[in-house]
């Protein structure tokens, strides 16, 4: 890959490799260190990307998960992270207060998946990629991406009408 | 990552957001989106790399250009669709020997009784059991393996001047394969075979002599 090819990847894909780093780290600060890592890895990386193998936009988030799942290791903790306030709901006038309550609840139900099927989530809502592009990062088919991808959200919706 | 597949359509992401009801909504808002300042920031961290690979490329582009506007003026075709094609610029130091199709070949030696013993010489080999006699040039490989761009770099030793026959072609297929004559005058000295234009993987590295025989067959590789 050149130069201006990553370039062009890099421009097109930061806010949505911030937005899945930080739906796994839930920590908007080591998210930007996190993405930025990212991509000085990838930009490394770039001769060894073989477009063969899958699109370039899967290449940069398998880099982006692996970034995050170093600092996770890094840690010592899982995706278990408790939520920020302040990353994750907005403090706002009283009748927000509803919408940040039902947010809670969506947390909470995410904290309750396992980190496979909140890592499916992310990569799907956070990141916005497709089933083939996420079953190119978990080196699963697109149908067995579609699957989990499916039982996660059907068990992200049942936890969350729970803990309503 | 698995070899791409035919994949299709993608439902999309509000199709898959639908099937969490409610909370669809609520988990959308609760994405994290990039400060600006942020992507500011990352783009001045990214800038100096950004730069200096551009600077690295046009720089290659450049050598690549200069090496590909020698070829037609020696009067050697390089079929560009044939990705297997081996363009090989032999260059081994200063001197005046070339082969018949003008090749840039240069030949580095150091005339002598002792270019056999020299230390640019092949040692592992006995002269009386060498292909075509002790007369013939010995010839071996520095390293059977090179970075993409790297030459491959062969040491030779000769009694008395000669030419052999250098043949590189790929061992997974294709049937495109270079052969050029090269002139080595009497001494010791290097051949390097450019590998600008070559793809990385498995090569046949052959040099013969003029009788046939062989004085050199290697397996070498260009890494990616």
């Amino acid at each position: 890959m050149q130069t201006a090819e990553f370039e062009a990847l890099y421009r097109d894909c930061a806010g949505a490799i911030f937005s899945f780093v930080a739906g796994m780290l839930r920590d908007r600060s080591a998210a930007e260190e996190v993405t930025a890592i990212a991509f000085e890895r990838g930009f490394r990386a770039r001769a060894t990307f073989d477009p063969r193998r899958g699109a370039p936009r899967a290449w940069m988030f398998g880099i982006a998960r692996n970034a995050a799942l170093d600092e996770l290791r890094r840690r010592g903790r899982t995706a278990e992270l408790p939520p920020d306030p302040e990353d994750r709901t907005s403090p706002g006038p009283p009748e927000l207060a509803e919408a940040d309550a039902r947010r809670a609840v969506v947390l909470r139900a995410l904290d309750a998946l396992e980190p496979h099927e909140r890592e499916l989530v992310t990569l799907r809502f956070d990141g916005g990629l497709s089933h083939a592009e996420i079953g190119e990062i978990l080196d699963v088919t697109t149908t067995n991406a579609s699957t989990m991808l499916h039982r996660a959200v059907i068990k992200l919706r049942k936890a969350c009408d729970e803990m309503a | 990552m698995r070899w791409r597949e035919r994949q299709p359509d993608d439902p999309g992401v509000g199709a898959d957001l639908v099937e969490l009801g409610e909370w669809g909504p609520e988990l959308v808002a609760l994405r994290a989106e990039p400060r600006p300042e942020f992507l500011a920031d990352l783009d001045r961290r990214m800038q100096p790399d950004f730069a200096r690979g551009r600077a690295d490329e046009e720089l290659a582009a450049q050598r690549s250009r200069r090496r590909l506007g020698l070829l037609p003026a020696l009067g050697i075709a390089v079929p560009a669709a044939a990705a297997a094609v081996v363009a090989l610029v032999l260059i081994a130091g200063s001197g005046d020997s070339s082969g018949p199709d003008k090749l840039p070949v240069a030949v580095q030696s150091q005339p002598g009784p002792k270019a056999m013993g020299g230390a640019a010489a092949p040692q592992s080999e006995s002269a009386l059991s060498r292909p075509g006699g002790p007369s013939a040039p010995a010839i071996d490989i520095v390293a059977r393996q090179v970075a993409a761009g790297e030459p491959f770099v062969l040491r030779y030793s000769a009694r008395r001047s000669g030419a052999v026959f250098v043949s590189l072609s790929p061992t997974g297929g294709g049937t495109a394969t270079s052969t050029r004559r090269v002139g080595l005058p009497a001494g010791s000295g290097r051949l390097r075979i450019a590998t600008d234009e070559l793809t990385g993987g498995s090569y046949a590295l052959v040099v013969t002599l003029p009788s046939g025989q062989s004085a050199l067959r290697a397996r070498v590789r260009i890494l990616d």
